[in-house]
């Protein structure tokens, strides 16, 4: 994920400008990017947390985990921010901003969870992860096309 | 018997010490996204490094001189000097991301961050390369290396589709839903990891180091032979227990936490245990051989002493090179530069700098008056010449490929 960060501020200090607006496809396939990535994340910190359920990782290795997890999805879905959407994709980049939103915030409930060592959360948190990764997934299928409305009538 | 327990101890701590940051995280991060469908880079790479490290180490048991003391002497000093700059580029970088490594196998068991731990690791190397003896530095981290085999375990407990991974290993077998040019990038980042130039100028200068002559190439051709592809094979297991663990979930592997947790599901808290071990000697060890590398590579351009079967007082601008080059790789992880990202850059770096690796060593190796009646044969010469071309295309492809792929993303 980082390289990905390292790569887009490179883009950003040789361009040395406020982000221009990308092309369609070129936002398209940041925004499938950072959703994969925050993705990933969710799916981690969801294996993570299976596996404390079943007592099998200490506590010290599913918390750098979880906040490794937390701050690399994070850092995705704050680079796509910065990235001005297409005038024909706002209303998806919309969807895609609040669902990166609804994730990372759900990385941040269950790193505080974790950290208290609250193991009385970690089910509800595996069951909106598994929501929240489907949502994910669902999402970066759709957005490999153009949105319905840019095909015509 | 004395001669077996040799014979075995070195099989058994080339396997121990093949795998070094760059194969934990590049086999990790294929494994998850690309399963076993690279899996005969792997093998291609394994074959490569042990044809060149067999050359390095008959030079160095024949001449009694390291390859790249030889090499200045035979191809004068500018070739020589590129040799050294773009070798000392990258080893040096992969000395940087193996400390970082060490750092974040200890960030694994104690939750303080890397950034933290980076100082008193790096104490600890410049430590074991000052004061550790240089069979017990290679023989301790080599056989607690040996824990990575716990991969090989996990992934048989996993119960992966054998005939699944064994397709994609067989026909090269890429996912549709990957496109070529990450897949190539892969390839060369896999093949660049498996060569790492530092691995020959080790296994040459350990020669001299303990004192190999020719009696001793049988025992060093089993150690290679053997060891190398047996470490090879935990680059795969490493590869297959991330492709059953996070493959169908279609996760991406970015951190050594995740490196870990095929072993967490397959084996639980022992098993991970083991594998975080495992992490330290490999990345500790590997740190201690590129840090000595760079020691190597400068004082033997330069014609200082070097080496550490001398006093460091013998040597002392050698040992001055291992502290520079160790405060180097302090104040660059000071920064908080993130070291699986270093390690990413340094196997694609790598591959660049593996032709002038690895030519020079098949030019010293067929010269008659070093090597005597043990020059090069046919087949060393043979796979020797395939593997420069396959090296070239690697090193040609490497930066347009990470430019246009964005490192694989």
């Amino acid at each position: 994920m980082r390289r990905r960060l390292v790569a887009a501020a490179v883009v950003l200090t040789l361009t040395a400008c406020a982000p221009g607006t990308p092309d369609e496809d070129s936002w398209r396939g940041d925004a499938t990017r950072a959703v994969g990535d925050v993705a990933s994340a969710v799916q981690t910190v969801r294996v993570g947390l299976d596996l404390a359920r079943r007592d099998r990782v200490p506590h010290a290795y599913l918390q750098t985990v979880v906040v490794e997890a937390e701050t690399n999805g994070g850092m995705s879905a704050q680079t796509l921010s910065a990235v001005q959407p297409p005038r024909v994709e706002r209303r998806r980049a919309s969807d895609v901003s609040d669902l990166l939103q609804q994730a990372t915030d759900l990385l941040t409930a269950t790193r505080i969870a974790v950290v208290d060592g609250d193991e009385a959360a970690y089910a509800d948190l595996r069951r909106r992860l598994a929501e929240v990764a489907d949502e994910l997934s669902t999402l970066e299928d759709a957005l490999t096309h153009p949105p319905a409305e840019a095909a015509g009538p | 018997m004395k001669k077996l327990f040799s014979v075995a101890l070195g099989i058994l701590t080339a396997i121990g010490g093949f795998v070094d940051i760059g194969d934990l995280v590049t086999n990790a991060q294929v494994g998850a996204r690309l399963g076993w469908s690279l899996g005969l880079v792997v093998i291609v790479g394994v074959l490569g490094i042990c044809v060149f490290a067999e050359m390095s180490g008959r030079v160095a048991a024949v001449s009694r001189r390291a390859t790249f003391d030889l090499v200045r002497e035979r191809l004068g000093p500018r070739v020589g000097l590129a040799n050294l700059v773009a070798s000392m580029a990258v080893t040096l970088l992969t000395f940087v991301a193996e400390i970082g490594g060490v750092a974040l196998a200890l960030q694994l068991v104690s939750s303080v961050s890397y950034v933290l731990l980076v100082p008193f690791v790096a104490v600890v190397v410049w430590l074991i390369l000052w004061k550790a003896r240089f069979s017990i530095m290679e023989n301790v981290l080599g056989l607690v290396g040996l824990s990575l085999v716990v991969y090989i375990v996990a992934l048989v407990q996993l119960h992966p589709d054998w005939g699944h991974l064994t397709m994609q290993l067989a026909t090269v077998d890429k996912p549709a839903d990957e496109s070529w040019s990450v897949w190539a990038y892969y390839a060369v980042a896999l093949f660049g990891a498996a060569l790492t130039p530092y691995e020959v100028f080790f296994f040459s200068s350990g020669g001299v180091e303990e004192k190999w002559s020719v009696e001793d190439i049988t025992t060093m051709r089993l150690n290679v032979f053997l060891g190398f592809p047996l470490g090879g094979l935990l680059s795969l297991a490493i590869a297959g227990s991330t492709a059953v663990v996070f493959g169908p979930l279609d996760a991406s592997v970015d951190t050594l936490g995740q490196v870990g947790l095929p072993v967490a599901v397959a084996l639980g808290k022992i098993g991970l245990a083991i594998a975080i071990l495992g992490f330290v000697a490999a990345t500790l060890g590997a740190a201690c051989e590129t840090g000595l590398s760079t020691g190597y590579s400068i004082a033997q351009y330069f014609g200082w002493q070097w080496g550490k079967y001398v006093r460091p007082r013998e040597a002392a601008r050698f040992h001055t090179v291992l502290l520079l080059v160790t405060v180097l790789a302090l104040a660059v992880l000071a920064t908080g530069v993130d070291p699986i990202l270093v390690t990413e850059v340094s196997v694609v770096f790598s591959a660049v700098a593996l032709p002038l690796t690895y030519f020079p060593i098949l030019v010293v190796a067929n010269d008659p008056d070093y090597m005597g009646t043990h020059v090069n044969g046919r087949l060393a010469n043979g796979l020797g010449m395939v593997y420069l071309a396959i090296i070239g295309v690697a090193a040609v492809a490497a930066i347009p490929l990470m430019i246009w792929t964005r490192m694989g993303a």
